[in-house]
């Protein structure tokens, strides 16, 4: 116990801030002092560290103390008021950022604690999302900052922070579904000078959310820019990274026009994804659907269900197009699309919906042509009727 | 957070208020005593006048107790208002509407100022969100020097939000308290209106992929026949898809269609913008009694003014759509009612109430 508080005080005095970081760590070893959290230990740190420092660690020790009685609420709001305290550190600490390690590495941790007392919550409290919020003010602390610190030369800059910040506020954004609260934080990002020279790691975590952000917006050529950078340079061995990175980037190709490869889902264990693929190939609605709804809790966790969704044009566009091979014909009878359409499982579909759907390929460059409703003929362009998808812009 | 003071003013207007207006003749026609509504100082009805909205000032003591009115006081006003006042047919609706929103305003700052609990906070909110898409239905057709939408909408969403947090306070006493056979009796009305009230909010964001998520994810047995309608609208929108849209508003009750119909002008917007490019053509037309049809357009007329608005050419009852001389700036058709006025006329005061 004791030597835990004079190790705290050599390690401060030395600014070793990744040393710091262990120490102050909910995953290090020190945990296991069952005194952590007495009143002699809290006396100890009080004589022995310096004030702003010594509230820091007061806190640590509470948070330390919680989690060990199994208590993640308490816990959270000991963590809470550490980081809270760390902020203030940072503030006076100008010039200075040999504390960053300290600060994300507590941020993570504080982060995952709110996911914590969140899970211990579910069923009891109705408001979801309540403590992660409430993190998210805490974790805006930190990166008003180091946004702030532009003062500093780039040594010495808090900047270097930033993304860490806003890699644990995106998780927590996108976890609440609050998506719009992105964008400042995006803007912050791509305003940096420091933008290309962040680690990898972060980078990597940074373009996923960012690419996800982009599906949201229908922006997909972005999307795929970015989700692609994440998966290329993920480390080859974090397969549920990678994964996880292809459960968003898949969908965005698809809808781009790239299908997926089998090989690629089977040995990332997305083969949803395959049976999604081949009824939007084959322009099969029923098997589209069927998929869906088989799958429909996985598409709805991932938040791609919307997403998944915007594939029925693209089968559609498949299917007409087999028609349009089988006819032989310029002049496509309304009326064959819509057979084609009920014959692949659509539901209560008439001639004015098929028309619409028509219409709406029509208008996204996905068919070339024109329908006339006086002769309930879709009329194609006799050049390349059905562009590549990948063609379009 | 403690309930602070509460009102002691048991009418539905504070007597200090009445005298004021009385005396600067600030007394609404609906308020006035009738044998002196000719004189040249009319005398108010005390059991007519209602506490008008007063934006705070500072320095303005708001939370005097007895010019605030209790709930149960609230709940009566709310009920006069929505039941006497809104089915009077003496004059134009415009004007009913401008009495009933500003009273409704004040009854909402009551309730703000003096906390009023969670289950009388609902059954007040309730019939007042109502009311608000009711009137984006039955005003939308008025020029903005009668009925703002942009107004009616922001305090629309306002109570809305608000109900849907109460909704999910009331679900957090539930579980505190032990639940015995009456609470579980009231429930059950309480998810029904619920239930509507997170439809009317997916029928407002129509397609918006935010709200749709957060439905989505939801449990299965908060779903119902009126979330799952909503949402099937909802995604059809989602993919453009207009006919189908249109279709299913039709299957809605009268008041989620109310709620869904405010987004009519942009449905039509992008229908249009779809077809000019799905039918563009020099020669060939589109027949507008169709076109009725698909987009739900009363009068034909109304057809040719959004023509005109996003340049396409209608001659002989058809439209020409041409691509290129389709107006992009343009980002809403014309407003149009769906229901004819004696239609909402009869909905009332039921629609406020009933959950149907």
């Amino acid at each position: 116990m004791d030597s835990y508080i004079m190790q705290l005080r050599r390690i401060w005095l030395n600014q070793d801030g990744d040393t710091l970081a262990d120490l102050l760590s909910l995953r290090h070893s020190h945990i296991s002092i069952s005194q952590l959290g007495s009143e002699a230990a809290i006396t100890k740190a009080m004589e022995h560290l310096p004030s702003p420092f010594d509230d820091l660690v007061l806190y640590h020790m509470k948070t330390v103390h919680a989690a060990a009685k199994g208590d993640p609420c308490t816990a959270y709001e000991y963590q809470s008021s550490a980081v809270q305290s760390l902020t203030k550190i940072l503030q006076l600490q100008k010039e200075e950022n040999w504390m960053l390690p300290v600060m994300n590495r507590m941020c993570l941790e504080l982060r995952l604690l709110a996911v914590r007392a969140e899970n211990s919550k579910a069923g009891k409290n109705p408001k979801p999302g309540e403590v992660l919020e409430k993190c998210t003010e805490c974790l805006m602390g930190c990166f008003r900052v180091c946004a702030a610190d532009n003062r500093s030369s780039e040594d010495d800059t808090k900047r270097w922070g930033m993304l860490a910040l806003v890699n644990q506020l995106l998780k927590v954004y996108f976890r609440i579904n609050k998506l719009h609260l992105c964008k400042p934080l995006i803007r912050a990002i791509e305003s940096s000078a420091l933008k290309d020279q962040f680690s990898l790691a972060q980078q990597i975590t940074y373009k996923f959310f960012v690419g996800r952000k982009a599906m949201f917006d229908g922006d997909y050529k972005a999307a795929d820019e970015y989700l692609t950078y994440a998966f290329e340079r993920c480390h080859k061995r974090s397969t549920k990274n990678k994964r996880l990175i292809l459960t968003y980037l898949v969908p965005a190709k698809m809808l781009l026009g790239y299908m997926p490869k089998s090989t690629v889902l089977e040995k990332y264990e997305l083969t949803e994804f395959w049976e999604l693929a081949e009824a939007v190939r084959k322009g099969d609605l029923r098997s589209l659907e069927k998929v869906m709804s088989k799958h429909e809790t996985f598409f709805v966790g991932a938040g791609i269900y919307l997403i998944v969704e915007k594939l029925k044009p693209i089968a559609y566009r498949n299917l007409f197009k087999k028609v349009y091979l089988a006819l032989n014909t310029h002049q496509i009878p309304v009326e064959s699309l819509l057979t084609a359409l009920i014959m692949h499982g659509v539901e209560d579909v008439d001639m004015d919906e098929t028309e619409c759907l028509v219409a709406n390929l029509i208008y996204d460059g996905k068919i070339k042509g024109y329908i006339s409703h006086q002769h309930k003929k879709l009329v194609i362009s006799k050049q390349n009727p059905f562009p590549r998808l990948s063609s379009l812009t | 957070m403690e309930e602070c003071g509460n009102g002691t003013c048991f009418a539905m207007c504070p007597e200090k208020e009445r005298w004021m207006r009385e005396r600067e003749g600030l007394l609404h026609v609906f308020e006035m005593d009738e044998k002196t509504k000719n004189s040249r100082k009319p005398k108010a009805d005390p059991s007519k006048i209602i506490k008008c909205f007063n934006r705070p000032a500072a320095g303005q003591l708001m939370a005097d107790p007895s010019q605030l009115r209790p709930a149960p006081t609230l709940l009566l006003t709310t009920r006069y208002l929505l039941t006497k006042i809104v089915t009077r047919r003496d004059r134009d609706w415009a004007f009913i509407y401008d009495f009933i929103f500003d009273r409704l305003r004040a009854i909402r700052q009551d309730i703000i100022i003096q906390r009023i609990g969670v289950i009388q906070s609902i059954e007040i909110l309730l019939p007042i969100v109502r009311f608000h898409v009711y009137a984006s239905q039955r005003l939308c057709e008025r020029n903005i020097s009668e009925f703002d939408k942009k107004i009616n909408n922001q305090h629309l969403l306002e109570c809305l939000q608000r109900l849907l947090v109460l909704y999910e306070e009331l679900d957090r006493l539930l579980y505190q308290k032990d639940r015995d056979v009456n609470t579980s009796m009231d429930m059950l009305s309480v998810t029904e209106d619920r239930q509507q009230m997170e439809a009317i909010y997916i029928l407002l964001h129509l397609g918006n992929i935010t709200v749709l998520n957060r439905v989505l994810s939801l449990p299965k047995r908060y779903r119902s026949r009126d979330i799952d309608l909503a949402l099937k609208i909802s995604i059809s929108w989602h993919l453009k898809n207009y006919v189908r849209t249109c279709r299913l508003i039709q299957e809605l009750s009268p008041l989620l269609a109310c709620a869904v119909l405010c987004n009519m002008p942009k449905i039509r917007r992008h229908a249009l913008a779809i077809m000019s490019s799905g039918y563009n053509s020099k020669m060939l037309t589109f027949p507008g009694i169709k076109l009725q049809e698909i987009l739900l357009y009363n009068d034909i007329n109304n057809i040719r003014a959004d023509c005109g608005l996003f340049g396409l050419t209608f001659t002989n009852e058809n439209v020409q759509f041409q691509k290129a001389s389709f107006n992009e700036q343009q980002v809403l058709a014309n407003s149009e009612m769906y229901f004819s006025i004696p239609v909402l006329q009869d909905f009332l005061p039921r629609i406020l109430f009933e959950c149907t």
